[in-house]
Formats: C-alpha cells, sequence, structure tokens
C-alpha cells in the first residue's frame, strides 16, 4: 500500500510563493505612492520654473517708465558773524536750515527729458518760501545737441550750472557773492525763462563745448527812488512775461580737454524797472555781458575762475557807456580723498552810475577773501566750516549795504540724496 | 618608442579635456556685452558710463550696472571706486538732467536685459553667447 505522504497546507515554496504575491502587492502600492509623489514633484517643479522664467524675464526689462526716481539737496548750518545786522547773503548769528531742493529727471522715450527742480527756503523772516527753480523739457537729438526749453539754469561761467543748489556738490559754503541767487544778493540773472540749445562737439581728443540761449530779458523790480534812494531793487526773471519785450541772448563755448575747460561767455538784454506795486519806472539800460572763466576739476583739485565785464548803456538818457567788472578765483586741493581746504578771492568794481547795478540792493562794489575746508562724511554727505571777511566799497560803516565790513565763520552739514 | 595608453593616461586626458572646455573665469574678469545693435570702442563705452556719450549711431544707449561686478568695473574700465562713480551721476543728472545707469542684481538680470533691450549695454562676471561681448577686463 502506497503511503500517501501528504504535504503540509503550508511548504515552503508556498510560503514563499505567498510571501512573494504579498510583497508584490506591497511594492505596487508603494510604487503607486511613488508615482504620485513624482508626479506631485513634477508639477511643482513646473512651477518653480513658471516661476524663475517670469522673475527672469521681468528683470530684463526696463521699469523707467514705472516711476522716476527723487534727488534732491539739503543742507543745515551756524553762522556767527561780527556784526548782527539783517544783511541779505549773511545769516547774522544762529543756526539755520538754508534750503530743501527737489528734483526730477523723467525721460520721455529715448530722446525726451526734463528737468524739474522745486525748492523750499526759509526767508530771512522766517517764513517758508517755495521756488520752482527749473522746469526745463528737452529733446536730444544727438551726441552734439540737446534743445530745452522752459526755466533753466542761465548757462554762463562754471559755478552757476556746476552747483546752483546743489550745496552739497558745492566746494564751499558760499557761493561768490555776485553770482549768488537774484534774491540773495547777486547781480547777475542765474535763471533764464526760454530756449536753450547745448551740446558738444569732439575735437581730437578735447571737446568744444557750447551753449545759445534766448529767454525773457531781465527786470529790476521794487526799485524805491523815494528821496534819491539807491539800491532798493533785485533782479526778476519774468518768468510769465518778458515786462518789456525784449529778449536776453547769451552763448558760453568752452574748450574741454583732460580736466581742464576754458571757455567765454557773454549775453545781452535790455533791462527796464519798476516799483514795489509793478508799475514800470523811467528808465532802461542796455547791458553787455562778456567774459572769461576756467575750471580745473579731478580728483585732487577743484579750481575755478570767473570774469565778467559789463559795458552797459542808459538807453534812455543817453548818457553814455558804463563799464564795470567782477570776478573771483577759487583753489581747492583734497587730501587723502576726504579734506579739501579751499581760499577764495572775490572782487567787484561796479560803476554807481549804472542804473543796472545802483538800482539793485547789491549792486555795489565789494571785496571778499574766503578760506574754509571741506570734509566728506560719504559719497552723498559733507561738513564744511569757513570763514570770510567782505569789504564793501571803502569800508566805512553805514546802515545797509554800500559801505561796511564784516567777518563770518560759518558751519555747514550738506547732503544730497 | 611606444608610450602604453593605460586606464590612468585616458582619465587624466579626458579630465584635461572637460577641464579646457569649461575654463572658469578668473576671479575678477568683467566681460562687458551688448545687444547687438550695439558696437562700441573701449573710448566710447567709457563715454557711456560716464555719461558722455548717449548714442551709437541713432540707436539710444542703455548702460545698466550689475551690482555683483560692479566695484570690480568701475576699477578697470572707469578708474574710480563707487563714490565717486555716484558723484559723477549725482552732477550729471543735476546738471544735464541725465538718468543714471538702472542697477541690476546679478548676470542673469543683465543679460535678461541686454539680450531684450536695444541699445543695452551691461558688464558680467562670466562669458555669455546670449549676447555680444564688446570687451573684456
Amino acid at each position: 500500500m502506497r503511503q500517501v505522504i501528504r504535504k503540509p497546507y503550508f511548504n515552503l515554496v508556498t510560503f514563499l510563493g505567498a510571501l512573494l504575491v504579498l510583497s508584490q502587492l506591497s511594492m505596487g502600492a508603494a510604487w503607486a505612492d511613488d508615482a504620485a509623489a513624482i508626479a506631485d514633484l513634477k508639477a511643482k517643479l513646473a512651477a518653480v520654473q513658471k516661476d524663475v522664467a517670469q522673475l527672469t524675464q521681468n528683470q530684463g526689462k526696463n521699469f523707467s517708465d514705472y516711476g522716476i526716481p527723487l534727488h534732491g539737496f539739503a543742507d543745515v548750518g551756524y553762522t556767527h558773524a561780527s556784526n548782527n545786522d539783517t544783511r541779505l547773503d549773511q545769516a547774522g548769528r544762529g543756526f539755520w536750515a538754508n534750503s530743501l531742493d527737489f528734483y526730477l529727471t523723467p525721460q520721455f522715450g529715448d530722446r525726451g527729458k526734463g528737468l524739474v527742480e522745486l525748492l523750499f527756503e526759509f526767508l530771512a523772516d522766517g517764513g517758508l518760501a517755495t521756488d520752482l527753480e527749473r522746469i526745463q523739457f528737452g529733446y536730444t537729438f544727438n551726441d552734439q545737441l540737446t534743445a530745452w526749453m522752459g526755466r533753466f539754469h542761465a548757462p554762463y561761467g562754471y559755478w552757476n550750472t556746476g552747483f546752483h543748489h546743489g550745496a552739497e556738490i558745492q566746494p564751499s559754503i558760499l557761493r561768490p557773492r555776485f553770482i549768488d541767487f537774484e534774491d540773495k544778493g547777486g547781480v547777475l540773472p542765474a535763471h533764464v525763462m526760454g530756449a536753450w540749445a547745448t551740446g558738444s562737439l569732439p575735437i581730437g581728443n578735447a571737446k568744444l563745448l557750447y551753449d545759445f540761449y534766448i529767454g525773457n530779458g531781465n527786470a529790476i523790480a521794487e526799485v524805491d527812488t523815494t528821496g534819491g534812494a539807491t539800491h532798493t531793487g533785485a533782479l526778476a526773471i519774468n518768468n510769465s512775461r518778458d515786462s518789456n519785450g525784449n529778449k536776453m541772448v547769451g552763448a558760453n563755448i568752452g574748450y574741454k580737454v583732460g580736466d581742464m575747460i576754458i571757455g567765454a561767455h557773454a549775453f545781452t538784454e535790455r533791462v527796464n524797472f519798476s516799483d514795489a506795486s509793478a508799475t514800470p519806472l523811467t528808465g532802461e539800460v542796455s547791458v553787455k555781458m562778456t567774459g572769461l572763466y576756467a575750471a580745473h576739476e579731478n580728483d585732487n583739485w577743484e579750481n575755478i575762475a570767473e570774469y565778467y565785464h559789463f559795458s552797459n548803456d542808459n538807453a534812455t538818457a543817453g548818457t553814455g557807456t558804463n563799464s564795470s567788472w567782477l570776478g573771483f578765483v577759487q583753489v581747492g586741493r583734497t587730501i587723502a580723498e576726504l579734506w579739501t581746504p579751499y581760499v577764495r578771492a572775490e572782487k567787484t568794481v561796479l560803476d554807481q552810475d549804472d542804473l543796472y547795478f545802483s538800482n539793485q540792493q547789491y549792486g555795489v562794489s565789494y571785496t571778499r577773501q574766503l578760506v574754509g575746508v571741506r570734509y566728506s562724511l560719504s559719497a552723498k554727505s559733507a561738513l564744511k566750516a569757513e570763514v570770510n571777511r567782505t569789504k564793501e566799497g571803502d569800508g566805512t560803516p553805514t546802515t545797509g549795504p554800500g559801505n561796511g565790513s564784516y567777518s563770518e565763520v560759518r558751519m555747514q552739514y550738506a547732503i544730497t540724496f | 618608442m611606444k608610450y602604453p595608453i593605460t586606464m590612468k593616461t585616458v582619465l587624466l586626458g579626458l579630465s584635461l579635456l572637460v577641464a579646457a572646455g569649461s575654463v572658469p573665469a578668473v576671479a575678477g574678469d568683467v566681460y562687458v556685452i551688448s545687444h547687438p545693435s550695439v558696437t562700441l570702442t573701449t573710448a566710447e563705452l567709457r563715454d557711456a558710463y560716464l555719461g558722455e556719450k548717449q548714442f551709437a549711431g541713432s540707436i539710444k544707449l542703455v548702460p545698466v550696472d550689475n551690482a555683483a561686478v560692479q566695484s570690480d568695473f568701475l576699477a578697470k574700465a572707469l578708474n574710480m571706486d563707487a563714490g565717486k562713480y555716484a558723484s559723477l551721476w549725482i552732477k550729471k543728472g543735476f546738471r544735464g538732467g541725465l538718468a543714471s545707469p538702472s542697477v541690476k542684481l546679478g548676470d542673469a538680470e543683465v543679460v535678461s536685459f541686454v539680450k531684450n533691450t536695444p541699445g543695452a549695454i551691461g558688464y558680467v562676471s562670466a562669458p555669455v553667447q546670449e549676447v555680444m561681448l564688446l570687451h573684456k577686463y
């Protein structure tokens, strides 16, 4: 009788087979999980790739049309004068905030451009004044020609267009007095309302710089000749109209080679007068200015010299030509990229028979010596300290401008942003 | 005499080939790149970054700075530091109404901008194929 040997129900092979089946089932589940995870990762990777592509694409775009950077200058300081009078060009004794100057440089496409400058400043009586310093819009034809229209800085010499209200970039605290702003003692127009062509032409390694401009002729406003008084008015730019219909015409030609610019400048206009109520006064002066300037600016030196000669005719009375001259020389030397000591000498010899000067409050002859030092706190801020000695006329003290002398010590903290 | 070609020799040769094919930029190298519409000499390139040159023919130049390599570029191409460069553009903007070059964060941003902007000039830390190489400092 054959012995039937019963195999166990769960022998080894069956067990391994069952195990294999189970593991396959398990792996199948795991593979399913992995596939889901991979699909999830793919989706996330696609989203990241999309984000990166968008970021890169947007980074490559020009966002200049989406907003305009706002820049500006501001300065505060302290003055101690030898006398505490109310002369316009000195602050007496005490602390002051000079000005807060904002400017924008909007670009209109490839060739259109603008320059808008808004100034806030405290007046001598403590009131706050607002001045639309510049509003000029231009078109650049090429590297040789840009045409502007509006109110712009009068392009004579180097200082007026080089620094103007930019206290932080200006090497000294005070501007040369005779080219100070019209309401602060300057006797030349610091601004022009008109049209201006400017550019440069290459000449070998040098450049010929040029400016040609035409604008509303200036007036001298708020003249009060009561009792034979003189030096009562101030230059007016004629921002909204030309009060005598005569245009100011000027030119400035410079030759720039390396760090050096030498140039010649000139303008002519007929200046009329009005009293405090803007009533025209009798008299008109034909003004002719010619002059020379030179500037040398590099990492170590900042030297500037300017000369102006006036040959003016009393156009109404026909009393002949009056000659006057004004000039300054400033030398500055930067040491260790931080300290810039500087000295300046100013002198004017103004013919007091010339109505152009005798009707201006500060149209008096003067000399000024000035010494100071500028310390660069950073690329955008500077501390300055300077001492000046000013003598008007023959130095004999009188009330108001004309004669007298005084000294000042000034400190300034100037910033740009 | 025959030199046996061993596995070691093959690996060494391969390593050299790979290294030669991907020579990394020497630290501090600056590559000035431009949109294909722009060709400038090094003097013109300098003038463009100093605000002295605004056009290449009829094309308006659009220089951009690269924050990642700006100091190297300023030192090598313009011979100045960041402080003087900032001062110069403050004066340029204030005096002439010029807008200073916009600042990009790194190579990728500069390359993307230059590639997509006619008249654009930029600089990067490594050579790139997608734009024109104007000069290497």
